[in-house]
């Protein structure tokens, strides 16, 4: 009996083993499945649909700004009575619900009906199954200008590659394209898109291709001073940024200078400068700030020359020509500022970025060798001020020598790469707010959230707040901020107390 | 024996699993997000469109938002349960700076970078194991990586930011009520201990 009920037990257990060895196998065999399906769940986002229309047609325009209540394309009237399209608000990514992501493209091009707009539209497929509505009109406008394009000799592909009719051309045109589109994707800084079009009575011969560059901050100059000392924008204008484009072009290109469209960024709200001229000579069309002026952006410019790939002839290596846009980028090696104000006495330098500035915030850092340059002035309400070079541990003041090389000499600054570097130990900046709302603006004060980010992007060196009547200093929070306040370094005359940022 | 292997292959099934969990919590590590939240969408939405308006910088295209935890001071709005301070930056992540615990973006494309898990209203989008996913949908939003000359030997060529950017100020600060309902100031600096 307890033989056979042994045995039971031992054929019991058996069974046990064998439905878990079995159980487990299967959740074994799960686990490895999900597992495979989480590493490999991918989706595909890039099945686009592109349709291209002339900017002309203000009923698609206005119907594709109707879409779901975004609005694409800003049309800005200009003093000259010229339409232009405000490009920088025309590249818009736009969300429909959470679920459809529409891409408008729109350069700009008015130049006397010469060359026309486009428009590209990709629709993102991803998010289309929740989206018919949206799908539905956009295949309607599609349609609508598939049949624009056809009646003018255009085809419509569905990558965005213009085919015009004259199929000896369209060869050259979709290598320049693809070329210039393998380099130079969208988000890059310099977008370069070409606009084929014949010129048939054109003087400059049968081929011409146009080229618009699209592009923003491309380069950064001060080119104007703060406190109403006035500009010198055309002269600099001519002098740094002509001949910075001149190493950008390629050999034979015509620049259409009416099509050169410039931001200034102000001490207040930035606007845009439309630079028009016949030929070469730029012509300020509009200033609508001549104050504190900090940098330009160029947006978009057009440049039109021969087709073919020798360029003007006289290249010699064969690199001159279109298909060279996109390596002729060195442009970006001319950004930078100059420091806007330069103190070998720190103390003196402090003292007036606080008397000079009442309704500005001023930003600068101190220098290895204990001056100070102060770099950007911004509004109250804020703004984007110049960060660091990090090189080997060290954090550099980086700018482009175009407009040569600083004032002042300081302890480890570096000429190279087309660019100063001047080492720095600190940062600084005012909080002018304090000078009006009885506070010092450091004591008992929290670290504000954007004073942390400063400090967690650099954390190697020191931080300072200049309040009214009172330093601080601050570390970076690494939790939530307000953490901590700022240390309070000194409170008194700025003069006396100056000594503690160093 | 037999148990003995049974044994074994438990513990394998066990290891497996640790496996599995660890390899998940790292795919959560940078989430594309939808913030369920839609006033809180709108405030991010109307914000950036205001800085469409007001900051040139960001109006060319560079930029994306970011929204971080603040700890609730004791001016915080009177029955605030939350705070976030929401702001535009220009900052890289080349040095590995701080990065974000999701991201997700404006309605009109823009990414936003979420420091905070106090959001915890989100739908998952995508989940990504690493950073690198992340680093690509900030980088068509940050000055261009360049090449140039090492500074100490010209010989060299380095990757360098062709301009370094940082944001100051002009955020603005979010209170979250106990009815749902959000509070927005704007100031430069004004909590106090």
């Amino acid at each position: 009996m307890s033989k056979y009920a042994s045995l039971k037990t031992g054929l019991n257990s058996c069974l046990t083993l064998k439905s878990n060895l079995k159980g487990n196998l299967w959740i074994f065999l799960i686990t490895v499945v999900s597992l495979f399906f989480n590493s490999c769940k991918e989706e595909i986002y890039n099945n686009k649909d592109v349709m291209i229309y002339s900017g002309k047609d203000k009923v698609l325009l206005s119907a594709i700004s109707s879409l779901n209540g975004s609005s694409f394309l800003v049309h800005r009237e200009q003093t000259d009575g010229h339409n232009v399209y405000d490009w920088d608000k025309a590249l818009y990514k736009s969300n429909f619900g959470d679920k459809t992501t529409i891409q408008v493209i729109v350069p700009r091009f008015e130049v006397n009906n010469s060359i026309d707009s486009y428009l590209i539209v990709d629709l993102d497929k991803r998010l289309a199954a929740e989206n018919i509505e949206i799908i539905s009109a956009v295949n309607k406008l599609s349609k609508t200008y598939t049949d624009h394009f056809a009646s003018a000799g255009y085809k419509i592909s569905r990558n965005s590659v213009i085919e015009e009719k004259n199929e000896q051309l369209h060869d050259k045109v979709s290598k320049k394209e693809m070329l210039i589109s393998n380099h130079v994707k969208r988000g890059d800084y310099l977008k370069a898109r070409k606009v084929d079009r014949k010129t048939s009575t054109s003087a400059r011969g049968q081929n011409t291709c146009y080229y618009s560059l699209s592009g923003s901050y491309m380069w950064e100059a001060n080119i104007g001073a703060c406190q109403g000392m006035g500009w010198t924008t055309t002269d600099q204008i001519q002098n740094i940024f002509l001949p910075t484009l001149a190493n950008f072009l390629p050999d034979g290109a015509t620049v259409y200078y009416n099509n050169i469209f410039i931001f200034i960024e102000a001490d207040n709200l930035s606007e845009g400068v439309v630079y028009s001229a016949v030929s070469s000579a730029l012509q300020l069309m509009q200033q609508t700030n001549s104050n504190c002026i900090t940098s330009i952006h160029l947006i978009n410019i057009n440049i039109s020359g021969s087709c073919n790939s020798s360029g003007g002839g006289s290249g010699g290596g064969g690199s001159s020509g279109f298909e060279n846009v996109e390596a002729t980028m060195p442009f970006w090696a001319y950004l930078g500022s100059k420091p806007l104000y330069e103190y070998s006495d720190k103390c003196a330098g402090l003292n007036n970025i606080w008397n000079d500035f009442p309704d500005n915030e001023v930003f600068g850092y101190v220098t290895q060798d204990y001056k100070l340059i102060v770099t950007d002035v911004v509004t109250i309400s804020g703004g984007a001020v110049s960060g660091l070079y990090n090189h080997d541990g060290v954090l550099y003041y980086p700018f482009s020598d175009v407009n040569g090389p600083p004032t002042e000499n300081y302890a480890g600054m570096v000429h190279a790469a087309g660019k100063y570097f001047i080492p720095v130990r600190a940062s600084v900046h005012t909080h002018t707010p304090s000078r009006s709302d009885g506070t010092d603006g450091v004591t008992n004060f929290m670290v504000s959230s954007d004073d942390n980010a400063l400090a967690l992007a650099y954390p190697t060196i020191k931080h300072f707040v200049i309040g009214n009547g009172a330093i601080g200093s601050y570390l970076p929070q690494y939790g939530p901020v307000y953490s901590s306040a700022y240390n309070v370094e000194a409170t008194g005359n700025l003069l006396a107390t100056c000594y503690v940022i160093y | 024996m037999q148990f003995m292997k049974f044994l074994i292959f438990n513990y394998f099934l066990i290891f497996l699993a640790n496996v599995c969990i660890a390899q998940d919590q790292r795919l959560f590590e940078i989430n594309e997000v939808v913030i369920r939240d839609k006033t809180l969408v709108k405030i991010i939405d109307d914000f950036s469109e205001e800085k469409m308006i007001s900051d040139s910088l960001y109006r060319s295209g560079l930029g994306y938002l970011i929204i971080s935890g603040v700890n609730l001071t004791k001016d915080a709005p009177e029955g605030s349960r939350q705070s976030f301070y929401l702001n535009i930056d220009y900052f890289d992540f080349d040095g590995g700076s701080k990065l974000p615990i999701s991201y997700g973006y404006t309605s009109k494309g823009r990414p936003i970078l979420i420091y905070t898990s106090n959001i915890s209203e989100v739908d998952t989008l995508n989940r990504y194991k690493d950073s690198n996913n992340f680093k690509k949908v900030v980088e068509p939003y940050l000055p261009p990586i360049i090449e140039i000359s090492d500074l100490m030997d010209p010989n060299k060529k380095v990757k360098a930011r062709a301009s370094y950017r940082i944001q100051m100020h002009g955020g603005l600060y979010l209170f979250k009520m106990v009815d749902n309902t959000y509070k927005a100031i704007k100031p430069v600096y004004i909590f106090k201990k």
